[in-house]
């Protein structure tokens, strides 16, 4: 599904945010980069998303290469892509219902195809009830679980997550990583980058360790 | 839901009826386009004072070039020839002259007005009356009001010389340089008026490019969060051409309702000065043609700019 084939990538400053960082990711799986701040984690997944452009390496996500992807197709590559950011990207000129529906809109769901899965989603996350607030009413974990269910809203093949538990409490968070194992039981396969190796050496899956931008672990291999 | 549908990707089949439901996109997009606008009562109101403005001065042009030439079109129906007729000719001779050009299948109209006929008038008219009744003799010529059948120029001339050949007419006069200066006006001002059109439509296209651009500025979160998610640069665009379109509109139909307003101040005034000229001319406003035309430029100009601009804009923005 996703295939890291020797991939760097250095910013205008020149220095490395990630060097020949190889690893591949199979549908159904569900795996975590860790590592400190500034290993490269959030570059990673910013390269799954087409946010950026690898210097050298190939990056193949669902079969195309990245590199080779043409600028008009860059949406339709994000639509099968359900991300959460750290900084949550939410709308704070619309509600949480209509934050979660972003998705389907630019997909073009009708409305009550839309209406139905957005509260699918806010219920899996705990948040039906707060479906008409706006963001800026919710609390930090909140915010971010209304990111969590906007990226699964369009049942995307792949979900990509930068620090999803970072503001939850160790209930929620376990309950967010309830969420994220029911999408990897049904096939999507799972990038989630977290600092806290407490809690993903507790969860038993596979886990790239990445420093100063290299991969220097890989539980699996 | 099922284990299967879910694990099913997502598949973007629009769903039934695809015609309608981006029908329903577009009046939800339009929609939300037009409440922005109105949520921004005195911003919205000066841009499109602006363009309304800007849009009211070819009009105006393009109006005075029509009345102009109708105005001309009503004067050359009434283009005449006037044939002053020796002054030793008698009445009865004077007549003979009438009746011969009475069979000129050229001339529409010949009127005779006789010596003594022209004296009448003269001294009523002028109110010289005094000065006349002490001159021993008629001075005036007899005179022949001559409506010609076309108000071409070189067919008038042409007529102009035959009737000078003839014995008993001592002059022709035929007002032909004024319909000249006329026309050549209506000429300048048309290409005036044109030149200026060209250069509105830069002047809009600066105007609502401007306003798309900042639009665009201020909602860059907005846009960003949209490409993350998937939205194509066409689908963040569309709200914006339709600020565009309605600006656009709109100028056009408040540019309309100064046209009606300034006709109507004219009205009075130009009815006087077509007295004046003894013509049957009336001020033309706005017809209806003009008036859609004008709405229709100013949507079109405000659709193309925002298109231009906005492609622009949204394409530089990069999550």
């Amino acid at each position: 599904m996703i295939k890291f084939d020797n991939v760097s990538k250095h910013y205008a400053g020149g220095q490395a945010a990630l060097s020949q960082v190889s690893f591949e990711v199979a549908k159904g799986e569900m795996v975590f980069v860790t590592g400190h701040s500034g290993a490269g984690k959030s570059t990673l997944l910013k390269l799954i998303l087409a946010m950026e452009k690898s210097s050298a390496g190939q990056v193949l996500v669902n079969g195309s290469n990245l590199n080779r992807l043409p600028r008009k197709k860059i949406p339709f590559h994000r639509r099968s892509i359900g991300a959460v950011f750290q900084d949550h990207q939410l709308l704070f000129d619309r509600s949480v219902a209509d934050n979660v529906a972003l998705p389907l809109e630019i997909a073009g769901f009708s409305p009550q195809d839309t209406r139905r899965r957005v509260r699918a989603a806010l219920d899996k996350v705990g948040l039906l009830s707060k479906e008409k607030l706006f963001p800026e009413r919710l609390s930090g974990g909140e915010q971010q679980r209304v990111g969590i269910a906007r990226a699964v809203v369009n049942r995307p093949r792949i979900i990509l997550a930068d620090e999803p538990t970072g503001n939850l409490d160790p209930e929620l968070s376990a309950d967010v990583m309830k969420v994220f194992e029911q999408f990897k039981s049904v096939g999507v396969s799972l990038v989630l980058a977290s600092h806290d190796l407490s809690l993903v050496k507790q969860l038993n899956h596979r886990i790239l360790t990445l420093a100063d931008g290299r991969l220097i672990g890989d539980s699996q291999s | 839901m099922t284990r299967r549908r879910q694990s099913q990707p997502s598949s973007k089949k629009p769903q039934p009826s695809v015609l309608s439901h981006l029908l329903w996109q577009h009046r939800t997009v339009a929609r939300s386009s037009l409440q922005r606008l109105i949520r921004t009562p005195m911003a919205s109101a000066v841009t499109i004072a602006v363009i309304a403005i800007a849009l009211l001065l070819p009009a105006l042009l393009l109006l005075f070039q029509q009345n102009l030439g109708s105005g001309i079109a009503e004067l050359d129906r009434s283009a005449r020839i006037s044939v002053y007729l020796e002054s030793q000719l008698s009445d009865s001779e004077a007549e003979d002259v009438s009746n011969h050009l009475q069979t000129w299948e050229s001339l529409l109209s010949v009127e005779l007005i006789s010596s003594s006929q022209a004296l009448e008038e003269f001294s009523t008219n002028a109110g010289l009356a005094n000065v006349l009744q002490s001159l021993a003799e008629n001075p005036l010529p007899a005179t022949l009001l001559l409506t010609p059948n076309s108000s071409d120029l070189a067919t008038l001339d042409a007529l102009r010389s035959e009737l000078e050949e003839l014995p008993e007419v001592a002059m022709v006069e035929l007002d032909r340089t004024w319909i000249a200066r006329l026309q050549a006006i209506t000429a300048v001002v048309s290409v005036l008026g044109r030149a200026l059109l060209l250069f509105v439509v830069l002047g809009l296209f600066a105007i609502i490019g401007n306003t798309i651009r900042l639009a665009i500025e201020n909602r860059r979160q907005e846009i960003k969060v949209h490409k993350l998610v998937g939205a194509t640069d066409a689908y963040i665009a569309r709200p914006f051409l339709y600020t565009g379109l309605l600006l656009g509109g709109a100028g056009g139909i408040v540019a309309c309702l100064l046209l009606l307003v300034l006709g109507f101040l004219l009205g009075e005034s130009s009815r006087q000065l077509a007295e004046l000229y003894n013509n049957g001319f009336q001020l033309t406003n706005l017809s209806f043609f003009t008036a859609s035309g004008l709405v229709a430029l100013g949507a079109g100009t405000g659709w193309i700019s925002a298109f231009i601009t906005s492609y622009r804009n949204i394409a530089a923005i990069d999550p």
